[in-house]
């Protein structure tokens, strides 16, 4: 506990120097976690293979999960620290006023606080007295208790003497807080990043936010705002800043559309790392006693316990959000396979059906960028062909015009549909999913740099093709594409109608799925008046549901050669290939009906 | 001495001891596995990406080294300028333990940097021994994917 002598001496720079240097490391860690993922892992993983590789591959990723663990920790040390100094600035202050004050009134600070005053009274015999720091309780707001004495420096006396004590006691609380948050700020011993030292970083986390709050507050980051604004905000930010914001709030600074694309990776990375060690250290946990006596006494004499039935419903949840954290981590881990480039982790929930947001390549530079939204029945908990579609995807832009800069992103960002016969005949899914769509594509518009950055196409599957058409019904979807597969129906009756104009709608449809017939008896189209064809032969007249691949709808019909609902980005394909000529703007070369 | 034990000193032994970690002998298909020249037809290591991995194990070293100097220049003084504060005693208390960490992985890059280059080394020695057998007349080697 500090005295007020130590009070009015502490160094508060000497807090702030030292949280620069920490802020230091921690930067730097996260720039070398960077160069060991790429510069080390990439590289043995691209062109080795064998035993080798992958025990070197195991050291590597150890190295990176160190850099990982000193960025997010000594991040938050440097927050600490900055807080620590910011905060007892105020008391600090209060002190020197309190004893400037004392200075001028020619009293004296003794050592415990209390001041010496010289009596200033007509009645009193001169000499001297003392006020204490927590006299009863004055008479007036700010005064001691000495209001209204004969002796006129009394209350003067008491007045300093409170503040003194209050400025000491409000450090003492505040050096308390923090001297806590910083002892749990510990390294552990040696070379390994456990499960159980993610676990603790998230909790220390936690413990920060809390003792920090006064100091780098949550609510000032934005919260339910348009992407612009969220950048806005982001550039208004010193470097430093930034850097606190993103360690102390890892979720929040990862789910702002807007900000920069590396920057939202970084966040979400820790907040995954830090989720899928708790997932994992969960399941871990042993079970509690299966059996109890059957409290009715009866047959059978032992039934499951509540506490084993709640513990296996549990473990069921928690291996599904493994499941999903695996596939993740798989992308992670295949990058430089082949060539393909870095991920970027811009979203990511394991809660209920989860979310996901995986771009290959940093879509901020790319000159052509591919949203891929899924359909019906797409879960984190088996997710490992919603992000391979568009690694292949990626795959087939660098076949079809080697070197291009593309960035292929799997949007997995809202709720969709479970159930093909009772949730995907609803239109609530995607008026509910359209709004984070539009927000997201935003975000991804203005971190490029503006609409003209980057060539955009969205590919809807299935289900998420609905969620395509109903988002440009409502708003203005920043995409100069659009390729709509296995479409149920886009809410719309014309491909003239969405926001790219007809010559950049695309449908794929094979002759074998069922799902655009399925759309239009559960009306997932939309209505126009024409004349429908078959093969440009008319069949029918007047106000009719159509579905992208109907040829009345207008979009350019690709040619399919895969089959079924789910084969439409199978290696090799024509129905892979037509969509990634989309992708790349090279429209002249997509197959399609005449 | 056999790839498998190579790589375990130079990587730390860790691997499990255990029948499959036992015949080192990769047997590179239609060529004879005595002898140190074998090697898994699987196996496409060249020497270049591990070096290129080698040398920015060292750069990391390097960064690392200056980590623990801007630790210890940036807490330079603090218990001097702040006495009476307990955050200055936990402050003592999680430096020590970080300097330890930023030391271990510091010697774990200096570690790698020359694993990985020995590695790619051998590895570039390997397959030019493999090729001067394939040519000394054995039976070409069955291609296999990567």
């Amino acid at each position: 506990m500090p005295t007020w002598q130590q009070l009015r001496d502490v160094k508060l720079d000497e807090y702030s120097d030292a949280a620069d240097g920490w802020g230091k490391v921690s930067s730097r860690a996260n720039a070398d976690k960077d160069r060991v993922d790429n510069g080390m892992f990439a590289k043995i993983h691209s062109t080795q293979k064998g035993e080798a590789a992958t025990k070197a591959g195991g050291d590597v990723q150890q190295l990176s999960r160190n850099y990982q663990y000193l960025h997010t920790e000594c991040g938050l040390i440097r927050t600490a620290l900055n807080g620590l100094a910011s905060e007892l600035a105020a008391p600090q202050r209060k002190l020197k006023q309190a004893l400037e004050d004392a200075e001028n009134l020619k009293f004296t600070v003794k050592t415990d606080g209390s001041v010496e005053y010289p009596t200033d009274s007509f009645v009193l015999a001169p000499g001297s007295n003392t006020a204490e720091h927590g006299a009863p309780v004055p008479l007036a707001p700010g005064k001691g208790e000495g209001v209204g004495s004969p002796d006129a420096n009394k209350g003067k006396a008491e007045d300093i003497a409170q503040r003194i004590g209050d400025a000491v006691r409000e450090a003492t609380e505040i050096d308390g807080r923090y001297a806590g948050a910083l002892r749990r700020l510990k390294a552990g011993p040696g070379l390994d990043v456990s499960a159980a030292d993610l676990v603790d970083a998230a909790a220390d986390t936690k413990a920060l936010q809390q003792a920090a709050g006064k100091y780098a507050d949550d609510d000032r980051i934005p919260h339910g705002k348009s992407p612009k604004e969220n950048a806005d905000w982001w550039n208004g930010l010193s470097q430093e800043q930034r850097d606190e914001y993103a360690t102390l709030y890892p979720a929040s600074v990862g789910a702002l559309d807007g900000l920069p694309s590396s920057v939202r990776d970084d966040a979400n990375r820790t907040v995954f790392a830090e989720t899928r060690a708790q997932i994992q250290t969960d399941l871990n946990k042993p079970a509690p006693n299966q059996y109890v006596p059957n409290p009715n006494g009866s047959y059978p004499a032992a039934v499951l316990s509540p506490e084993y039935k709640q513990w296996q419903k549990d473990q069921e949840r928690l291996k599904e959000q493994l499941a999903g954290s695996d596939s993740i981590q798989a992308r992670f881990d295949a990058t430089g396979e082949g060539g393909l480039p870095e991920a970027y982790l811009l979203g990511y929930d394991k809660e209920g059906i989860g979310r996901a947001i995986i771009a290959n390549g940093n879509p901020d530079t790319a000159d052509h960028t591919a949203v891929y939204v899924p359909g019906t029945k797409t879960n984190l908990k088996a997710f490992d062909e919603d992000i391979s579609r568009m690694t292949d995807m990626w795959r087939e832009t660098q076949a079809l015009s080697p070197g291009s800069n593309v960035s292929t992103i799997t949007w997995f960002g809202y709720e969709a549909p479970q159930s093909v016969a009772t949730d995907a005949t609803q239109k609530d899914y995607a008026y509910n999913g359209s709004p984070k769509l539009l927000q997201f594509m935003d975000g991804l518009e203005t971190a490029q740099g503006g609409p003209d950055k980057s060539h955009t196409t969205i590919i809807g599957h299935s289900y998420g093709s609905t969620v395509v058409g109903d988002a440009s019904n409502k708003g203005d979807l920043a995409a100069d594409d659009i390729v709509a597969v296995g479409s149920p129906g886009m809410l719309t009756g014309r491909a003239e109608d969405l926001d790219v104009g007809a010559d950049h709608v695309w449908s794929a449809a094979a002759t074998s799925d069922v799902v655009p017939a399925g759309g239009k008896l559960a009306g997932l189209g939309g209505y126009t008046w024409g004349v429908e064809t078959w093969n440009g032969v008319p069949y029918h007249a007047g106000y009719v549901q159509t579905v992208p691949s109907d040829e009345l709808f207008g979009a350019h019909r690709m040619d399919v050669d895969t089959s079924g609902h789910t084969s439409y980005w199978e290696r090799d394909s024509e129905s892979l290939s037509n969509q990634a000529k989309v992708v790349i703007g090279e429209y002249d070369k997509v197959n399609e009906d005449d | 001495m056999a790839l498998n034990a190579a790589w375990d000193e130079l990587f730390g032994g860790s691997a499990p001891p255990g029948p499959s970690a036992q015949p080192a002998a990769m047997t590179l298909a239609g060529v004879p596995a005595a002898g140190p020249g074998g090697g898994d037809a699987n196996l496409k290591a060249d020497e270049s990406p591990w070096h290129e991995a080698g040398n920015t194990a060292g750069e990391l070293r390097t960064s690392t080294t200056t980590s623990l100097t801007d630790l210890d220049t940036a807490n330079e003084g603090y218990a001097a300028g702040t006495a009476g504060f307990d955050s200055s005693g936990a402050l003592t208390e999680i430096l020590g333990t970080w300097k330890a960490r930023l030391t271990a992985v510091r010697d774990e890059c200096g570690r790698l940097e020359g694993a990985l280059k020995s590695t790619g080394r051998d590895f570039g020695e390997r397959e030019d021994a493999t090729r001067r057998k394939i040519a000394a007349g054995a039976p070409a080697p069955a291609q296999k994917e990567g």
